[in-house]
């Protein structure tokens, strides 16, 4: 019987290692028809006409589609729904975002034409004699240029750009400590932007049942029921009960596939239209495209201390990059997060200011940590910095503003609680596991190799589960069949992270369940009535809670069900081991026997939430080696110790930890989307251009745990799945700045290619 | 991808038949260049003629002072060749360094010639080494083969069959790898040759070239330190996302000097 803590093999593993795993492309059965979209080749212009009927007359086309078919059938738009005010006060505009582009289109890539056709390949060629005309403008797409005076307007109702000015924390006290501050530092900094590049590139199958007047979607989605919501609510005007989504496998979400889509919402239009099922598969380069980025943040960051090294105060100015509509979830990543500039600290004020910047780019939206990774880099680079600037041993400098386990709970300025941790021992834990102390050696010999080696090391902390106020519920159906073996229906969606596997341990653990009799089912609205998903490191706070309330809601009524089974009063029974016994006899039955007996009478819903948010924290470790000669700069060490509350599975947690710091290390060396300043053109198209890591750009991982178990779910996890990330941006490049000082390079922006390395060491020689 | 012939060769003088006889024909060796570029539609030919049938491209031999490898011998069976391992062994490590497994199952000595990609690895040993490249129509010098961006001294429909490498006394391959696509941003290869040293440098500018200047001081001393000192001009150099001409410029010196000091 698996127990909470155990490494247990993840059981998806071997259907999804022998290629057996189930993604929206498997469900295609050949006879579906398929949509391609002709997209923007300018990432500004109006259009002036569209001409389809040699594209019409093509063969095996079955509908050519433009905004105007859209409004014309009162098709909805995209909204947000964050209430975020523009710097004089006004409402934010909210630009429209349709499924097609309407008047203009606004960045490389804005989807203008649908065409259907029989097959792909007719799409594909009926696509190319449609013409479009545009009447193309200046683009701009950094959003620092996007602020100057003069800069391209992306929207006319958006004058210099500036979407919305956003305020956190206290502005008054916080620059009242800097005014009288001994020392401040200050950095400004570039976050790159990146995109997500799953395997799985987005798909999409539409299908409408005239009969019924019912839609099916098939889509990979972090979460189904609120896509249902949006397309359903917002786009389609229908009543939900007329839409179902099915997410099948994902092969990789990354917070991208938490966004609605336009694409999802044209195969279900389009399927209704020409009456027939609508596939559409995203190419790579379509993807680059179309996928929803992440990032791109340009922040000011300042750091107050006394003499002392103690920390007063910091604020930060930030500006992000929004892209050219807002997506729903468009605003919350430069936002939402930014509470994460207080770190693991001792902080009596902050203030953090953030612009929001429409350029002529595709949106941005959530990438794994969300803004975490974005707000740790800002504290613990400055952290960095000024322990440089004061002479001070960095290390040292953050071991002694590190808040105390008797400090917490702890509010921080920004409006955060820390529930529980244990900083200093993950610290001290952290410098033991990665030998900080044998860096001095490991020095001396890549020197006599020629070779450069810096050291780092980054604290992280991070909301998971969140946000402070108002985080959400997750849904739970436990049910019993006739056989007494359990199908979990979980409102969370298996994103290949092994919620399962997880979900089949809590429950042996708390039910004496066998695992080989519970199967779980999610990622379907109509088996799964209720749900909220998988995003922001929750599933194990939030889901994990609703399992674990469910088996106490099973205990409770299966006591008085095994009551009456054994002829005894419920008061003396008791439930242990799987079973329930009458209490000093050997009167006992089991609960896969008692639902079996009970036909559905166990079965249970729940939609529960946990207490609060929980804040994972670690302490990241890493050197890198740079060759001076050419500007390459290989990690050559990294160490994690990591507090994620309760492990309930040290094998999932560590392949998490794994991933996330591939992803977040991936950015600082080489991950970059690179937009051309005069055409906008996307520069970064394809995996010839956009670098992704590759395994061997690794070292072996040394992945350590110091967990202090969470009291606000029943469970004590904290969330995994995007600690890695969140460490991994500041460490590589406070390690990389380590290697370079002594040359006399005081700062340096990701990514660290090697043409900027060298590039950098070259300044600093002349 | 638009739609086109396929026809598979059964011998060369079929395969240039079928190519005299379609409207816009092309060959197809291991695919990997000219599938990507179909499924991109930036290219439209009537015809594909599939080389892979025809055995007499494939293989290597060494006899006589040469290695001498077929046009259709996929860059895995070079880098794994005991013959050109110990012949020449630069010449497998070079291989060994292109694309990924995948890329070197397919990919052909003749189809990465014929292409000539200016970020391409072999033409880099094909002139460092001085190797003749026989077509069906002629034999062709490797400092007259290799004429500028993707343009070689092939005509209309010539076949390339094989190339053959004089064994040289020492040689070595430097490449820096375009950290996204692993193609050469600068690829360094440095010969001791019966004829004197040869450096060709390839990734670097629109097509492989020779540096003259490094040769000539290499040929006084052959160390690292004889061309530490030799500035590249910048003028001709390839710039882009992941290399200024600046860095290019320099990378060849240090490419270069890391090569010469492999062969020492
Ligand atoms: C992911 C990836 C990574 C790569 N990395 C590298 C790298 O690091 N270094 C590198 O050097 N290359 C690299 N390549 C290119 C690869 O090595 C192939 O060598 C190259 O694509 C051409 O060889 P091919 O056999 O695939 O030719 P094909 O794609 O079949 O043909 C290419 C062209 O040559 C012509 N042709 C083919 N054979 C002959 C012949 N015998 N005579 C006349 N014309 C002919 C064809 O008509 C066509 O125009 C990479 C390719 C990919 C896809």
């Amino acid at each position: 019987m698996s127990k909470i803590g155990d490494a247990v093999p993840r059981h998806e593993d071997y259907r999804l290692l022998t290629g057996q795993g189930s993604y929206t492309d498997d469900a295609l059965d050949g006879t579906e028809a398929w949509m391609v979209l002709l997209r923007s080749p300018y990432a500004s212009a109006t259009i002036t006409a569209i001409e389809t009927n040699d594209a019409q007359a093509a063969p095996g086309v079955l509908g050519i589609f433009t905004r105007a078919d859209l409004d014309a059938d009162g098709v909805g738009l995209f909204t947000t729904a964050f209430p975020f005010k523009r710097a004089d006060g006004e409402d934010m505009h909210r630009p429209p975002f349709g499924l097609l582009a309407g008047g203009s289109v606004n960045y490389v890539g804005d989807p203008v034409v649908a065409v259907i056709a029989e097959t792909r390949l007719q799409a594909e060629d009926a696509a190319e004699l449609v013409v479009v005309d545009y009447d193309d403008r200046a683009p701009v797409t950094d959003a620092v240029n996007a602020l100057e005076p003069g800069a391209p307007q992306v929207w006319p109702e958006v004058p210099g750009n500036a979407a919305f000015l956003v305020e956190r924390g206290d502005k008054e006290a916080t620059d009242a400590v800097f005014e009288n501050a001994p020392h401040v530092t200050a950095l400004d900094l570039r976050i790159t932007r990146v995109t997500a590049n799953p395997i799985e590139p987005r798909a999409a199958i539409g299908s409408y049942d005239a009969e019924t007047g019912h839609f099916v979607l098939r889509t990979g989605t972090q979460t189904p029921h609120r896509l249902l919501a949006t397309l359903s609510d917002d786009i389609l005007h229908i009543t939900p009960e007329t839409l179902r989504v099915i997410s099948p496998d994902v092969g990789g979400a990354f917070g991208m596939k938490n966004s609605p889509y336009p694409e999802y919402a044209l195969v279900l239009w389009a399927s209704q239209k020409v009456r027939r099922v609508v596939a559409w598969r995203s190419s790579r380069i379509e993807a680059m495209q179309s996928d929803f980025q992440g990032r791109d943040n340009v922040i000011h960051g300042e750091l107050a201390l006394d003499a002392d090294g103690r920390f007063l105060a910091v604020r930060a100015k930030s500006i992000g990059n929004l892209g050219a509509y807002l997506g729903p979830l468009t605003p919350h990543p430069s936002t939402a997060n930014v509470g994460g500039m207080i770190g693991p600290y001792s902080i009596g004020a902050a203030h953090v200011e953030v612009t929001g910047v429409h350029t002529n780019t595709p949106p941005t939206a959530p990438y794994r940590g969300a803004g975490r990774p974005e707000a740790t880099y800002v504290i613990e680079r400055l952290v960095d910095q000024a322990a440089c600037e004061l002479d001070m041993d960095a290390v040292d400098l953050r071991r002694c503003n590190l808040l105390t386990p008797d400090q917490l709970p702890h509010q921080t300025p920004m409006g955060m609680v820390y529930d529980c941790g244990d900083f200093p021992c993950v610290l001290a834990q952290g410098l033991d596991e990665s030998d900080w102390d044998g860096f001095g050696a490991r020095r001396k010999q890549s020197e006599a190799n020629g070779l450069l080696r810096g050291r780092g090391m980054a604290y992280s902390i991070e909301i998971a589960g969140g946000p402070q106020s108002g985080h959400m519920p997750e849904s739970m159906g436990i049910q019993f069949d006739a056989g007494g073996n359990v199908h979990v229906l979980a409102g969370s969606m298996e994103i290949g992270t092994g919620h399962a596997t997880a979900y089949k341990q809590i429950l042996s653990d708390q039910l004496g369940l066998k695992a080989e009799r519970i199967s779980v089912i999610c990622g379907d609205t109509r088996l799964v009535a209720q749900g909220t998903g998988s995003f922001g490191s929750r599933t194990m706070i939030a889901a994990g809670t609703a399992v674990v309330r469910a088996g106490e809601r099973i205990i409770e009524k299966g006591k008085a069900l095994a009551a009456d089974a054994l002829e005894a009063a419920e008061i003396d029974m008791e439930f242990s081991g799987g079973a329930f016994r009458v209490v000093g006899t050997d009167k006992a039955i089991s609960l896969h026997d008692l639902a079996a007996q009970n036909d559905g009478a166990l079965s249970i819903n729940v939609t529960e939430k946990a207490e609060g948010p929980t804040y994972p924290n670690g302490c990241h470790v890493c050197e890198v080696e740079i060759d001076p000669d050419t500007g390459v700069t290989l990690l050559d060490r990294y160490c994690v110790v990591d507090d994620v509350g309760t492990v309930i599975n040290p094998m999932i947690v560590k392949g998490q930890m794994h991933g996330g710091i591939a992803q977040g290390v991936g950015q600082v060396l080489m991950e970059y989307i690179k937009f051309d300043d005069d055409s906008g053109q996307l520069v970064t198209g394809s995996f010839l251009d956009y670098c992704m890591p590759r395994a061997n750009d690794f070292p072996l991982f040394d992945v350590g745990s110091c967990p202090v178990p969470t009291a606000m779910n029943p469970l004590g996890a904290k969330g995994a799945g995007e600690a890695g990330t969140v460490g991994a941006l500041p460490v590589v490049v406070i390690a990389t700045l380590d290697a370079l000082r002594p040359y006399g390079v005081k700062h340096i922006d990701m990514p660290l290619t090697p043409e900027r390395v060298w590039q950098t060491l070259q300044i600093n020689k002349s | 991808m638009y739609a086109f012939e396929y026809r598979k060769a059964a011998s060369t003088e079929d395969a240039e038949s079928g190519f005299t006889a379609a409207d816009d024909a092309s060959f197809l060796a291991g695919g990997m260049t000219i599938l990507p570029t179909l499924k991109q539609r930036l290219a439209q030919p009537s015809d594909l003629i599939d080389l892979s049938g025809i055995e007499s491209l494939s293989g290597i031999s060494v006899e006589g002072g040469t290695v001498t490898i077929g046009a259709m011998t996929c860059h895995a069976d070079v880098a794994a060749s005991a013959d050109v391992q110990s012949a020449i062994p630069a010449l497998a490590a070079l291989a060994n360094l292109i694309g990924d497994p995948q890329v070197r199952n397919r990919g052909t000595i003749g189809g990465s010639i014929a292409n000539n990609d200016p970020a391409a690895d072999y033409p880099g040993a094909v002139v460092g080494l001085n190797a003749t490249v026989h077509t069906t129509k002629r034999e062709i010098a490797a400092d007259d083969f290799f004429i500028g961006l993707f343009e070689t001294a092939l005509d209309e429909g010539e076949l390339i069959t094989k190339v053959v490498f004089p064994v040289p006394e020492k040689a070595a391959y430097r490449k820096f790898p375009n950290p996204a696509s692993r193609y050469a941003i600068v690829g360094a290869f440095v010969a001791k040759t019966s004829d004197g040293i040869r450096v060709a440098i390839t990734g670097a500018g629109p097509t492989v070239f020779r540096v003259t200047e490094m040769e000539a001081d290499l040929s006084e001393s052959f160390s690292a330190d004889a061309i530490k000192d030799i500035a590249i001009p910048q003028d001709d150099l390839n710039s882009d996302l992941h290399a200024s001409a600046e860095y290019r410029a320099h990378l060849i010196g240090v490419m270069a000097s890391r090569a010469v000091g492999d062969c020492s």
